[in-house]
């Protein structure tokens, strides 16, 4: 292998490596936003439940 | 726009090739202006949908950029400032520039839907299709005010974060979107000015080449003044207070200040000090958009820590 064989292999590994960081980062992302929405979904609904009781209760 | 899908020969566009194309001066601004519309709303946001959210907008905002960098690489070859820019100098091929464009566009206005909203998300698709096809492929090689419309591109980043936040449009997100959207003309003039030959070298019809310099310098101050109303009404909102107020009005008078300094001046004088007014007045202008919604920030942070300038006006 000469050394420029060498180089751009070495710049291809570096690219794929960044690039798969790249798609773990992206799936987690999606993964966190999955867990932040349900977590927070729930709550949400409760919360207004919790509104309309009371609003209810002072009428 | 020509052919600019040749790749030089025996490169392999690498990773921060494709980073260039995202023009990340540009999104850094998005990301700023975004996440200040995002925290000065009234309501809080989860900060991992928040986090997203900012990212999605800057994938959106990059996407644009290389939609532009694709559409305009015959341009960008000619021009000093841009020709190393991956497509002209042959790194990244314009059909590759535009693959990327288009794919980063709808995984960050899908995501954005998902993530926050779908208005956010319809603002998100609005913004880079003004960019990309309206001000990039249109107004910029039709009309000398190019960048007066396509200004609005720009503007729209705290709006979407504050749709983000609220899920939909405010006067406080309006006058956020009017205040870039006032000072994008005459901060591009200025920056035009002093960079007018690469401009006439690329055959751009901005306002220093159609009508001269002359023109130009009357249509910075008289875009300046209009743009100090619009800034200081920012402060009788919601979001404004007695710091966004005193703030506005010092950089109000800096901005008008040089404005009034490049109106003054005459061809000889500038290519005298091969315009050094001209170039700090494009820099007081960055401190100047900068320093407005960085002083929002500091309103909203105070505000959250129980400030809540009790009699100061909110006239709007």
């Amino acid at each position: 292998m000469s050394g420029a064989d060498n180089n751009a292999s070495g710049r291809r590994k570096s690219s794929n490596i960044l690039i798969g960081l790249v798609l773990f980062g992206f799936v987690s992302l999606v993964f966190a936003i999955t867990i932040a929405k349900m977590a927070s979904g729930p709550a949400d609904v409760a919360n207004s439940q919790r509104v309309n009781t009371a609003q209810g209760e002072a009428q | 726009m020509t052919d600019t899908s040749v790749i030089k020969a025996g490169y392999e566009a690498d990773f921060g090739d494709y980073v260039t194309l995202l023009k990340p001066r540009v999104m850094s601004l998005v990301v700023f202006t975004a996440l200040v519309g995002l925290l000065v709303a009234p309501v809080s946001v989860n900060p991992v949908i928040g986090f997203a959210s900012i990212l999605f907008i800057a994938i959106g905002g990059g996407a644009s950029g290389a939609l532009n960098m694709w559409w305009d690489a015959d341009i960008d070859a000619v021009m000093k400032r841009t020709q190393d820019r991956p497509v002209p100098a042959g790194r990244v091929s314009g059909n590759n520039a535009m693959i990327f464009g288009l794919w980063l566009s709808v995984i960050a206005v899908l995501m954005l839907g998902l993530t926050a909203n779908y208005l956010a998300a319809g603002l998100l698709a609005f913004t880079i299709f003004f960019y990309a096809v309206i001000y990039t492929m249109w107004l910029k090689r039709a009309t000398p005010q190019n960048i007066v419309i396509g200004g609005a591109a720009g503007a729209f980043p705290p709006m979407i974060g504050w749709a983000v936040a609220t899920g939909g449009i405010g006067i406080e997100s309006i006058l956020m979107f009017a205040l870039i959207f006032m000072w994008t003309p005459p901060h591009f003039w200025s920056l035009a000015l002093f960079m007018n030959q690469d401009y006439t070298k690329a055959g751009v019809p901005m306002l220093t080449v159609t009508h001269g310099r002359r023109v130009t310098r009357n249509h910075i101050l008289v875009y300046t003044i209009a743009l100090v109303p619009v800034a200081i009404a920012v402060a009788f909102t919601s979001i404004g207070g007695p710091l966004y107020f005193a703030t506005s009005v010092a950089l109000n008078a800096m901005f008008l200040k040089g404005a009034y300094d490049i109106w003054q001046r005459d061809e000889d004088q500038a290519e005298a000090d091969k315009y050094a007014t001209e170039r700090k007045v494009f820099r007081v202008s960055l401190y100047y958009l900068f320093g407005h919604f960085a002083v929002l920030l500091i309103e909203a942070t105070a505000k959250g820590f129980g400030l809540n300038w009790a009699a100061w006006p909110q006239w709007i």
